[in-house]
């Protein structure tokens, strides 16, 4: 039987309309060969459009339908839905992306009515070679593994427990609760962030469902959505929290000192060194990078930890291990770095103690921080607090062109906090642009100049010492006049910049990277937790820059798109897949060497390729390795592309 | 490891030496059997699968004649696991083809000893059927040219005039005649563990005037090599092109049967993939003005162009069978060696390098206007 194809042109409102002769287009169609019907419509994804399909495979008895309209990326789906509800194959569509390919990137209509009339000519000689493909679904591993225990990887992991499905959560360090651990308030309300973080932990610690692993990295991952194995690799806790009363004689034996990174270097720590208070347990740590006894057996007579604590609490003989895991889902919660100042020389962090970052301050006004909660350098209170905003962020010199977000809620949050403690400081905040836009920053904003703190529009070019003040100088950019204002206090509001390590991260997982270095979403609008690599999902800072409550929410999206394959148990798999010809296959090897999914083998005994279906996504470069065309993707045959091919030439 | 000594030459009976030593390799089962060409009736010299080692009577390695590279035989021999060793006596292109075919599994290495042969060149079969008529003995005329690398009065083949690789590039056992005295003794070389066998014994061999000879040669065939290259581009730069080079191709599939690397088992253009609908025909008629016919020739050769461009070893195979003689060797010399520079990639040269579309390299061919890292 001659296919029976049905074509059909969507306005895409004035989209397609405007460039494109919708109507010659159709009567263009009509003298195709094989086509029955050709209609255009105001928007054929609208229910209404939808019915005019969906009528003539009724009424006509169409066997092969083309849609004329946007990218398949876009409405793919929704034809393929209703083509089936009218009884077709879903697989008996095809589409030619007039919008995107044709009228959105030409501006003269004849031309672009000519490429459209191409493009349709090119889908319909394609549709006539469809064939029906039947759905195929696999069993899932009802689990997942979510990579980060800061906030997003907290809540992401609660969430999927909490649905009834088991969590792996693997932190590569020694304690939960990430940079929301090192936190001193919230903003615009002023919480404690301990207070969030050690509810969220204590509950993640009692759930049935879910399985931390602390001081673990995730080394390698294989397999699909639906069926990931991973191995992880485990550090051993080397003090044991049973035995572990934290009474700190370890730490005052260990002869290693080093900056802690947890205090934002403010202060110094031990290789032996203990968990933060948010982290729930009141136990010790072990550095292994830093201690000489894990690294290089140094440490005279016997280690000194191992010989001081009462309780025998710590042995450093363990060796680490590798665990492997089967889940379903995996989210990606690595988290961000903050950008480091030592970018932006001029503004002399490193260089004046005086000079302190957003982070510092966190760490300073933190009651469990190094100075017990007291903002103070050298043991002065500030009286002149100066801000500076952007630091990192929209910055050509730093090759970050991106807003972090944050940062001018941090400085309106930490200005208040000067101001409500030392209501006689002088407090100037130079901004580029103030963006508040959250729920209730506007208003928190506001509160804070009714305070008394100074936003003056400038641009900050130096920071220098004059006797025991230092200076900062700035080109006023509304009054444009050059100001010096003296201060003890100096706040960068660094953004926050992508993770050292996100390259390893990106290619453990076949992960993209957008142009900001941040991991990529799959797309920007449709799309904002789910990557390339279906089952694979992003939460929090990895993704971009974020505050607390969009990174909750990011996480709480992940663990629910995570959970769809999850619930139903069974996931579908790519139903156009490859095949291979054993007639024509001489089982050379080019297509398996090209398969970037490793779905192609050569079969030991039949010297003939074969195909594991489940792993192919019908990306199509087998075929186009093959010199014989031995092995084809549906959907993508010769026939089908020559025929294309053909009705352009 | 390898051996090198001298293999005697019993009263200037150089054929003879050559057929004792592969009776021996066959007699002593280092080899269960062995390809080698072998003299039929009027003259004829094609390769056959020797068992029994007394039809190695006729066998003639020597005969500058190459009806079919012996590489796409190998294929079919061992191809699945032949369970068997066999003995193929190769020149170097029949070598370097049987590493190519290797990296594309249509050839099990491990059931093939290499015997490889020095090689001055071949001649088309036809004039090689001629020339045999008008002289009586076509070997020994070459053994003795041999010895200084003379080829005069050989009328060889254009892939033969520009080759470079007179010696084996890899073998088990490998028989040196050129710029030696051949009619004295062969220069052998042959894997440590087949020497014990069959106890031929390393010493020290004269190599001065046989390197000067393959020195003189390559430079030779280098020259030539370069003017068949020179011309096909300038024929293919001037009106018409490649379309004019292609014109008289029937897309009869010859070069394609005959080529040692070419190894699918249906050529697309022969499946029903391929076909054209009378209504695309006349469509592309009726744009064109005239179609020339068959229409898919110059596709055809482009399309094995694209797959052998980094595998091609240059035997001239295709020229060969070509009924209208179209001048492929040199297309295809022309064009691999720029493609093969491009990936640094040599075929033949070794089995461990994949060929360039098997290998995944992160940095390879810029993007264009893309900077050098």
């Amino acid at each position: 039987m001659r296919p029976r194809i049905g074509v059909y042109i969507c306005h895409c409102g004035l989209n397609i309309a405007n460039t494109v002769d919708v109507d010659a287009v159709g009567e263009f169609a009509r003298a195709l060969p094989n086509v029955i019907v050709a209609r255009h419509y105001t928007y054929m994804c609208s229910d209404p459009g939808q019915g005019l399909i969906t009528k003539d495979i009724g009424d006509l008895g169409l066997t092969h339908v083309v849609v004329a309209s946007c990218s398949p990326r876009m409405h793919e789906p929704t034809f393929r839905g209703a083509i089936q509800k009218a009884g077709l194959n879903p697989y008996c569509l095809e589409m030619a992306n007039i919008r995107e390919q044709c009228s959105w990137i030409h501006a003269d209509r004849a031309l672009a009515t000519a490429k459209a009339m191409d493009l349709v000519a090119s889908a319909v000689a394609k549709a006539g070679w469809l064939v029906p493909l039947q759905e195929r679904q696999v069993g899932v591993t009802q689990a997942a593994l979510i990579i980060g225990g800061g906030l997003a990887g907290l809540q992401a992991a609660l969430d999927i427990a909490n649905a009834g499905f088991q969590a792996f959560l693997v932190e590569k360090g020694a304690y939960l609760g990430g940079r929301a651990a090192q936190l001193n308030t919230t903003f615009p309300t002023l919480e404690r962030v301990s207070d969030l973080l050690t509810c969220l932990i204590q509950s993640i610690n009692d759930h049935p469902n879910i399985r931390v692993l602390t001081n673990a990295q995730v080394e390698k991952v294989d397999g699909f959505v639906g069926n990931f194995r991973v191995s992880v690799l485990e550090r051993p806790p080397r003090v044991d929290a049973g035995k572990c009363t934290a009474c700190g004689k370890c730490a005052d034996a260990c002869p290693v000192s080093l900056p802690d990174e947890f205090n934002a270097g403010l202060s110094s720590r031990h290789a032996i060194y203990p968990l933060p208070p948010s982290s729930e347990t009141r136990t010790f740590a072990i550095d292994d990078q830093a201690c000489t006894f894990v690294q290089d057996r140094i440490c005279q007579p016997e280690p000194r930890c191992v010989a001081v604590c009462p309780e025998n609490a710590i042995d450093l003989s363990l060796e680490e291990r590798t665990r492997e895991l089967a889940v379903g889902a995996i989210i990606v919660a690595t988290g961000a770095a903050t950008f480091d100042p030592r970018g932006k020389p001029e503004l002399g962090w490193g260089v004046y103690p005086n000079v302190i970052t957003s982070l510092q301050f966190e760490r300073l006004a933190d009651v469990n921080g190094p100075t017990g909660g007291r903002i103070e350098i050298d043991g002065k209170e500030p009286k002149e607090v100066v801000f500076i905003q952007c630091v990192g962020s929209r910055d050509q010199t730093t090759g970050n062109l991106y807003c972090s977000r944050i940062c001018c809620m941090v400085s309106a949050k930490q200005a208040h906090l000067i101001k409500e403690k030392y209501p006689d400081a002088r407090v100037t905040a130079f901004y580029a642009d103030v963006r508040t836009f959250g729920k209730g920053h506007e208003e928190f904003y506001d509160r804070v100049r009714k305070e008394g703190i100074r936003y003056r529009r400038g641009y900050v070019s130096e920071v220098y010492r004059r006797g025991d003040k230092i200076v900062v100088r700035a080109e006023d950019t509304l009054m444009q006049k050059p100001v010096e204002v003296t201060a003890d206090l100096v706040v960068l509001g660094i953004g926050q910049s992508p993770r050292p390590e996100t390259n390893e991260v990106a290619s453990l997982l076949g992960l993209t990277r957008s142009g900001d270095g941040f991991l990529a979403e799959s797309h920007p609008k449709l799309r904002p937790v789910d990557t390339m690599v279906d089952g694979v999902f992003l939460a929090g800072t990895c993704q971009g820059p974020k505050d607390i409550v969009d990174t909750l929410a990011q996480a709480r999206a992940a663990a629910s798109s995570a959970l769809a394959p999850l619930c139903r148990g069974q996931v579908k798999v790519e139903s156009a897949t490859s095949y291979v010809n054993e007639e024509l296959c001489a089982g050379c090897g080019l297509c398996a060497a090209t398969c970037a999914y490793g779905a192609l083998t050569l079969s030991e005994r039949t010297r003939r390729i074969k195909v594991n279906p489940v792993l192919c996504k019908g990306c199509g470069a087998c075929e186009a390795a093959c010199p014989s065309k031995a092995i084809q993707v549906m959907q993508s045959t010769p026939k089908q592309i020559l025929s294309q091919i053909a009705a352009l030439s | 490891m390898t051996l090198r000594g001298l293999w005697q030459v019993q009263g200037g009976d150089t054929l003879g030496a050559v057929r004792d030593l592969l009776q021996v390799l066959l007699e002593d089962k280092v080899v269960d059997a062995v390809l080698v060409p072998v003299k039929g009736s009027n003259h004829s010299v094609m390769p056959a699968l020797v068992k029994n080692p007394t039809r190695l009577t006729l066998a003639d390695p020597f005969a500058p004649v190459m009806a079919f590279n012996s590489a796409r035989l190998l294929s079919m021999v061992t191809r699945g696991g032949a369970g068997a060793k066999i003995g193929a006596v190769l020149r170097s292109c029949e070598i370097r083809a049987l590493v190519e075919l290797s990296k594309f599994n249509q050839v099990d290495l491990d059931d093939v000893v290499i015997i490889g042969m020095d090689c001055l060149g071949t001649l088309r079969v036809p004039d090689y059927l001629r020339t045999a008529e008008e002289r009586l003995d076509l070997t020994a005329d070459l053994l003795a040219g041999a010895k200084e690398g003379n080829t005069d009065g050989l009328d060889l083949r254009t892939a033969c005039r520009m080759c470079e690789v007179s010696t084996p590039p890899r073998a088990d056992v490998s028989i040196g005649f050129i710029g030696i005295d051949n009619a004295q003794s062969l220069l052998v070389e042959m894997r440590e563990d087949i020497a014990q066998e069959l106890q031929f014994a390393p010493e020290q061999s004269p190599s001065e005037r046989r390197a000067a000879v393959l020195a003189r040669l390559r430079a030779t065939r280098a020259a030539a090599r370069d003017a068949e290259i020179d011309q096909f581009r300038t024929c293919t730069r001037g009106q018409g092109g490649l379309a004019r080079y292609f014109a008289e191709c029937l897309e009869c599939t010859n070069c394609m049967n005959a080529c040692p690397i070419c190894y699918c088992k249906e050529c697309f253009f022969r499946t029903a993939n391929a076909e054209r609908t009378p209504r695309d025909l006349l469509r592309l008629a009726n744009r064109q003005g005239a179609l020339p016919m068959p229409v898919d020739a110059l596709l055809f050769q482009m399309t094995r162009l694209n797959h052998m461009a980094t595998s091609c070893v240059g035997c001239g195979m295709c020229e060969a069978a070509c009924p209208h003689d179209i001048p492929l060797t040199a297309m295809f010399r022309a064009v691999g060696a720029r493609v093969q520079k491009i990936f640094d990639y040599e075929p033949g040269r070794a089995l461990e390098e994949r060929p360039p579309f098997m290998e995944f390299k992160r940095e390879e061919l810029l993007e264009i206007g893309e900077p050098q890292h």
